[in-house]
């Protein structure tokens, strides 16, 4: 344990998660950042988002001393698609944000400016969640059925939808008509 | 066959995929195994001679066999896992095409690489 | 982008010129930087127009729906009768990328491509194999 995760864990209630990250509550995110910040993490790393199947997003963020003697990545499962920004506590997680709030659809409150950073302002849906659907695999047919017999059942939409590799059965089938 | 206007020699991995096409049972492993998609073979099965009427037995043979270059990220993983050793890497390079399509190389010329 | 900010090229062969521009994307660059560098026979880098000479540009990399736009301007910069040669899998169809949601699905969806040259990346050889064949498609 760091003397990082000690701060957070006497300034708000979390727990020591897998490699020595800290998981705190959502509303305790920014309670958990400033006290580290507090401690000397001066450094943003990064912040990122990871769409483990739950209904909302999870937030990972990391900070270090200036030295980089010290570092923690914390952790903490959204209870819903909003949360306030960290830009007030880090400014250099602005475009961190952008880029979150782009790619899983989690909204920053009090962002100073939550535009895309990456899309396109006319790019529709968030691609790094699971369940955002590629075109591409939604819409080619997998060459390897072995025999027009077994592609016409995905074809004819009929009950046994085998979905190819890398395509979730929940995504459209093609040629489903 | 074109030749290249550099000699390439046996050192370039990335050239093209060739493929034997009697030694390709079209068991699909290939087709399966390619990260972009860009194999397609079709088959059929025809009774195999080694059956009989209490046990017929089929066999698969390979109607067609193509490989799109344009979509094709050379990542070898068809060559490794054939488990037929029909699928081999040469050394051209000199395939450039005027229309994507012209990308698409069937048995024809996926065997016509083969270094006999 | 202003083309005229490209790096660009003049390729020699027996009675035509070429004037090659270089728009360098991904990976695919250090292939056709190889090309120029390994043929100085063929290559010579050159900072004004070639007068009378065949315009090419040479996309060689990944095209996001980002980029697109600064590629067609690119284009667009060089005149009406440009070719454009989509050096590897990338500019040809997406390639390694063909299932992602934000690379460009083969340039030739926006743009009348003269030349494919596959590979991922297409090794130096096939710049000069593909660019001498479009000497004897324009010759
Ligand atoms: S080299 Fe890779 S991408 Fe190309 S056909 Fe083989 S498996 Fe597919
Ligand atoms: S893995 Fe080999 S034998 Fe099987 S279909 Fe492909 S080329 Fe033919
Ligand atoms: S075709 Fe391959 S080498 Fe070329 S830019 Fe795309 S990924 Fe890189």
């Amino acid at each position: 344990m760091t003397r990082l995760s000690d701060v957070v864990l006497q300034s708000v209630s979390g727990e020591l998660g897998p490699d020595a990250a800290v998981v705190v509550a959502a509303e305790d995110w920014l309670a958990a950042l400033s006290s580290v910040k507090r401690a000397g993490a001066i450094f943003f790393d990064f912040l990122t988002g990871v769409d483990s199947g739950t209904e909302f997003i999870q937030l990972v963020a990391h900070v270090a001393t200036p030295e980089g003697t010290e570092r923690l990545t914390l952790v903490t499962q959204l209870t819903s698609s909003v949360v306030d920004s960290a830009t007030g506590i880090y400014p250099g997680a602005n475009w961190h944000e952008r880029e979150t709030a782009e790619m899983f659809g989690v909204v920053f409150a009090g962002h100073p400016r939550l535009d895309p950073l990456l899309l396109g302002v006319d790019f529709v849906g968030h691609p790094l969640r699971k369940d955002f659907a590629l075109a591409a695999r939604a819409t080619r047919p997998w060459p390897g059925l072995a025999s027009d017999a077994e592609a016409a059942p995905l074809r004819s939409g009929g009950r046994r939808r085998v979905p190819p590799a890398g395509v979730p059965a929940t995504w459209e089938v093609p040629n489903a008509d | 066959m074109p030749t290249d206007p550099i000699p390439t020699g046996e050192a370039v991995p990335h050239g093209v995929i060739a493929l034997d096409p009697g030694a390709c049972p079209a068991c699909l492993v290939c087709v399966r195994e390619c990260p972009v998609w860009c194999i397609t073979i079709t088959s059929h099965d025809e009774p195999d001679a080694s059956g009989d009427d209490r046990r017929p037995r089929t066999k698969t043979l390979l109607d067609t066999f193509e490989i799109d270059f344009g979509l094709c990220m050379y990542c070898g993983i068809c060559v490794d896992t054939c488990p037929f050793d029909a699928l081999s890497w040469q050394p051209l390079t000199n395939y450039p095409a005027d229309l994507a399509q012209g990308l698409k190389h069937g048995i024809g010329e996926l065997d016509g690489w083969r270094q006999r | 982008m202003a083309a005229d900010s490209l790096r660009t090229w003049r390729f020699r062969t027996t009675g035509v010129v070429l004037e090659v521009h270089d728009l360098p994307l991904a990976c695919c660059a250090v292939e056709t930087t190889s090309a120029f560098a390994s043929r100085p026979d063929l290559f010579e880098e050159v900072t004004v127009p070639i007068a009378n000479a065949i315009r090419v540009l040479l996309v060689s990399g990944t095209v996001t729906d980002r980029l697109l736009p600064a590629v067609m301007e690119a284009a667009r910069g060089l005149g009406p009768d440009v070719k454009v040669v989509s050096f590897g899998s990338c500019a040809n169809t997406g390639g390694p990328y063909w299932d992602s949601y934000s690379v460009t699905k083969g340039i030739d969806q926006f743009l009348p491509v003269a030349r494919y040259v596959p590979g991922c990346a297409p090794p130096p050889e096939a710049l000069v194999s593909a660019l001498l064949d479009l000497v004897g498609q324009s010759s």
